[in-house]
């Protein structure tokens, strides 16, 4: 299959001012999303790891229109939809769907799941009547392996695992192009996780959809995704096709990260690389290089000039930073 | 610290220009003519438009109301008609009256509706909490003017405990105990339905607090538990609690004004209700600026105490 | 197994019932293990299964009502904690057993400075002065690594990142020598970078002071890289002990090797994951035979009449499973 650029990300940047004192001046800015560049191909996911606070959530929010950008361009399917009218965005919501991590909080605890799916169908005034919905809803339970007799149930009624399940029908039925999830397993049990991962991969495989997978664990996005970035405050560090990041990871953050996860192997405990010290406040980041505060093999250059560009080191994999 | 408390100091003005507004306006539109009221009822039309004209009332509205406001910035806030004094040493002679009332029963509210809560709290389901429960419900859902006078019929009249009415007693009183002995039923009595909002709020603030993981932080260090209530949960609960107790500070000080109707209280509520039936304009706007004062410094005082009390509020 | 040493917990058919408006539900039932002195233990199993219950049980540290411990003993040195006066075990609190929650976020009183919050607990045990707990503080949080810690003392809980706070919890933990530690998913809410300090601070630390560790966890990779021993709870049981090459290498019960083979699994290639099918069941509804029945693979007829009995396949090797009975 030909590539097509489903999603284009260009240089995107988020600052948030804060404000201070008696007339709310603007004393600096949280670099929450600080220069992002990368592209999806259709069908393919697009795995994003790094640690609470690296901005992966805001970048989420603003790929989906929730918040306006900074600056950096947007581009789906080669439109720009970072400067989208409300009626666009709109429009574009209906191959641009959300999964989010808690399926305690993002179901209305008052709607009968089978209403919860439905609602997007009304909004976007899809299918002629009710009795159409009800067959797509009916078709999409199914799908995702709900019993189509809970169709009036409540979400209180169902475990995590179940909600997560109504979630992606209602995320589904609209047969997006491009589907966000936002750490979909996090809160989940662990023989739960498999459950969900396989629904998310079938469905893929099925409707080729795109997903763009946001977790903190390494372990699930190695699973699931194709081409995998690593980010840290802010900065994509490193990104490459899965296999290559996590066998041979290049940035010192990549090793240390990828080092650092648990791992169940006996038989030759795998030598770690911690890091010391915590993620500096993206309110200030060091100059330069912004992990040159915890990296090992930081030199002069690293703290004085400024950051490294995104290099194309070998085919597809890019890293940020000087060693290369 | 220092910086935010002049911050909160210089927005209390545009709040002050705002009561003073609303309470100029309102005395002006409720319906009475004070150069009536004055005259009596057999006045002429001509004297009464002589007396209009001499206190400014054929001018139009807002114009009275800027040279009130000018008058107030230069500290003089006119003087009462039918006191025949000025209106701030009147309102300053039943300010103390007013505060001492509403102090105690702020104090006394503040005292018993923070154990209660805690003990309903603590003994969620049991009977402490049940009994408790209720009262504190009586207290939120007696009309303060009921109680008064169901108080004045048990204590003083039947029981003859304390005295009917006023502040000293009329002959031979002044001090002290005397003063106590004519506090506590109007004190209790406008403390009761305060009583049962801090408790309310106090008991679903320490449930919520002794859920924290922190609690059972402290529980696993073996402090014992009377530490682990008051040390731990205790005031983080207050921080939450605090601005509730500024908040009833002003109903307190609003309540005083019928309770004081009640126990004769020579306080401000009295005057102002007397310059109400009097349209005594002047001191109605006087009055009643001073009490919103009131309320507003005791809010100002509440989140001070509530910033100090929790460190995560940066300022 | 460390035959010579002697025991130094002993949980005896621990079982704990919640009283709640929609019935009594088995929390756990006949709970029973034991642990040396210095060995390390880990307790693995989803969100319900029981394991926070086990040690909040051990602590004295449930809400009574709801929770209400039906029968079994916990003998720590040969005292039993459960009838132990409300004064003495307050005594062993925090000096003698310490414990490390989950998340280091909630688990510091916010209002209170780190100094306050390790002084009180070094002075209730201690007896120190004020003065002297806080110098003993400062030197704590030097051992787990809290850089410039005369400056964090006075801070407050909010100022400190999650990794620094669940240092302070272990120093405040460590504070009295206490000779078992209970550190209940202690890094489970921490960032995978972060993970690895703590997991690295909570090994030293339990060698260095030679304290025993319960180590409880969902996550099977923390516990292969921390603990000597593993039990596997499901459904309010332990339905397997073993120690940890054991238990990877060659896991004996079907609900063991479903969770293996989810972790085993992902970290390789994509495709597939296998799965343990369905939910675990509620806890005030149990299943007759065995809890693990209606999601078990190999489940055969018994299984669903009767609860397997605890059968020790090996020395050490305990699983509750028919599969490994002769009476089938």
């Amino acid at each position: 299959m030909e590539p097509d650029n489903h999603l284009v990300v260009k240089n995107v940047v988020k600052h948030y001012p804060i404000r201070k004192g008696l007339f709310s001046k603007i004393v600096g800015n949280v670099h929450a999303v600080d220069g992002v560049s990368f592209q999806i191909d259709r069908g393919k996911t697009f795995g994003l790891v790094g640690e609470s606070g690296c901005g992966k959530s805001t970048l989420a929010r603003l790929l989906m229109s929730l918040e306006p950008l900074s600056g950096g361009q947007i581009l789906y399917k080669g439109q720009d939809i970072s400067r989208f009218s409300k009626k666009h965005i709109f429009e574009i919501r209906r191959k641009m769907q959300l999964i989010f991590q808690d399926p305690y909080s993002s179901l209305n605890p008052r709607k009968s799941i089978g209403h919860s799916i439905e609602a997007p169908l009304v909004t976007h005034g899809i299918a002629a009547n009710r009795k159409e919905r009800r067959e797509l809803v009916t078709q999409m339970m199914d799908e995702v392996g709900l019993d189509v007799e809970q169709f009036k149930r409540y979400p209180h009624e169902f475990s995590g695992g179940q909600r997560q399940r109504v979630c992606i029908a209602r995320a589904m039925i609209l047969e997006p192009e491009f589907v966000l999830c936002d750490e979909p397993v996090s809160a989940l049990d662990v023989s739960i996780q498999a459950q969900v991962i396989n629904l998310l991969c079938n469905l893929q495989k099925k409707r080729n959809v795109t997903y763009f997978f946001i977790s903190h664990d390494l372990n699930v996005v190695k699973h699931i995704s194709d081409v995998v970035a690593v980010m840290y405050l802010g900065r994509i560090v490193e990104l490459a096709p899965k296999n290559v990041l996590y066998k041979r990871p290049l940035h010192p953050y990549s090793q240390a990260l990828i080092s650092s996860a648990p791992e169940v192997n006996l038989k030759q405990k795998k030598k770690r690389t911690v890091l010391t010290g915590d993620v500096p406040s993206p309110i200030d980041p060091p100059k330069g290089c912004h992990f040159c505060t915890r990296c090992r093999y930081v030199e002069k250059k690293c703290t004085n000039e400024p950051s490294p560009e995104l290099i194309e080191v070998e085919h597809n994999h890019f890293v940020r930073c000087w060693l290369y | 610290m220092v910086g935010y408390f002049l911050k909160r100091l210089a927005m209390l003005i545009p709040v002050l220009l705002g009561i003073s507004v609303i309470v100029f306006f309102i005395m002006a539109l409720i319906p009475g003519d004070p150069a009536q009221a004055i005259l009596g009822s057999y006045a002429t039309a001509e004297n009464l438009a002589n007396l209009r004209a001499d206190l400014g009332l054929d001018k139009p509205v807002f114009q009275r109301y800027f040279i009130w406001l000018g008058n107030l910035l230069q500290g003089d806030f006119g003087s009462s008609y039918t006191l025949n004094r000025p209106v701030i040493d009147e309102v300053l002679d039943r300010l103390g009256p007013t505060l001492l009332l509403a102090g105690t029963a702020l104090v006394l509210c503040s005292i018993f509706g923070l154990l209660i809560g805690v003990i309903t709290a603590v003994k969620q389901y049991g009977w402490q909490d049940r009994f408790f429960t209720l009262i504190a419900l009586l207290g939120i859902s007696t009309p303060s003017f009921w109680l008064g006078l169901v108080l004045i019929l048990a204590f003083a009249v039947k029981l003859n405990w304390f005295p009917v009415s006023g502040m000293f007693a009329v002959y031979g009183g002044g001090d002290l105990p005397d003063l106590l002995y004519h506090l506590a039923l109007p004190a209790l009595t406008l403390a009761a339905v305060a009583t049962g909002v801090i408790a309310r709020l106090t008991r679903s603030g320490m449930l919520e607090i002794l859920r924290q993981d922190f609690v059972l932080t402290a529980r696993a260090k073996g402090l014992s538990e009377r530490k682990v209530i008051w040390h731990h949960a205790f005031k983080n609960a207050l921080v939450n609690i605090v601005p509730v107790i500024g908040i009833q500070a002003g109903f307190v000080i609003g309540g005083a004004v019928y309770i004081e109707t009640v126990f004769q209280w020579p306080g401000i509520g009295r005057m102002l209700v007397t310059a109400i039936t009097t349209r005594d304009i002047l001191l109605v706007q006087g009055g009643v600026l001073v009490v919103a004062t009131c309320y507003v410094v005791f809010n100002l005082v509440a989140d001070m105490v509530q910033h100090l009390l929790d460190p995560r509020i940066s300022i | 197994m460390k035959e010579n040493l002697s025991s130094l917990l002993e949980v005896r058919n621990l079982t704990i019932d919640f009283h709640t408006m929609d019935g009594i539900a088995r929390a756990i039932n006949g709970v029973n293990f034991s642990l040396f002195k210095k060995e390390k233990i880990g307790i693995v199993g989803e969100s319900g299964c029981g394991k926070s219950v086990t040690v909040l049980g051990i602590m004295g540290l449930l809400q009574k009502p709801p929770a209400k411990v039906r029968e079994g003993q916990v003998l720590f040195k040969g005292r039993d904690l459960l009838t132990l006066p409300e004064r003495e075990f307050a005594e062993i609190r925090g000096s003698k057993i310490s414990m490390i929650f989950q998340n280091p976020m909630t688990s510091l009183n916010p209002v209170f400075t780190i100094g306050n919050q390790m002084g009180h607990v070094i002075r209730i045990h201690q007896g120190l002065r004020k003065k002297e707990s806080i110098e003993k503080a400062i030197e704590l949080l030097q051992e787990v690594g809290i850089p410039s810690p005369e400056k964090r003392i006075d801070e407050y809980p909010h100022q400190l990142s999650g990794g620094m706070r669940q240092r302070v919890m272990i120093a405040m933990a460590i504070s009295c020598r206490p000779q078992l530690i209970i550190a209940d998913e202690p890094t489970t809410a921490l960032d995978v970078t972060i993970q690895a300090q703590i997991i690295d601070v909570i090994q030293d630390i339990i060698d260095r002071f030679e304290s025993s560790l319960i180590l409880i966890t969902h996550d099977l990779a923390v516990v292969a890289e921390t603990v000597e021993r593993v039990l596997v709870m499901y459904a309010g049981k332990i339905v397997e002990t073993g120690s940890v090459q054991e238990l990877f290498e060659s896991p004996k019960h079907p609900y063991t090797q479903g969770l293996l083979g989810w972790i085993t699994n992902i970290e390789t290639e994509r495709g597939k994951l296998p799965t343990i099918d369905g939910m675990v069941p509620s806890i005030f509804n149990l299943p007759e035979g065995c809890s693990f029945s209606n999601r078990c693979k190999q489940c055969i007829p018994i299984c669903i009449r009767q609860e397997p009995p605890n059968i020790e396949i090996k020395p050490g090797v305990l699983c509750r499973c028919w599969l490994y009975s002769e009476e089938r």
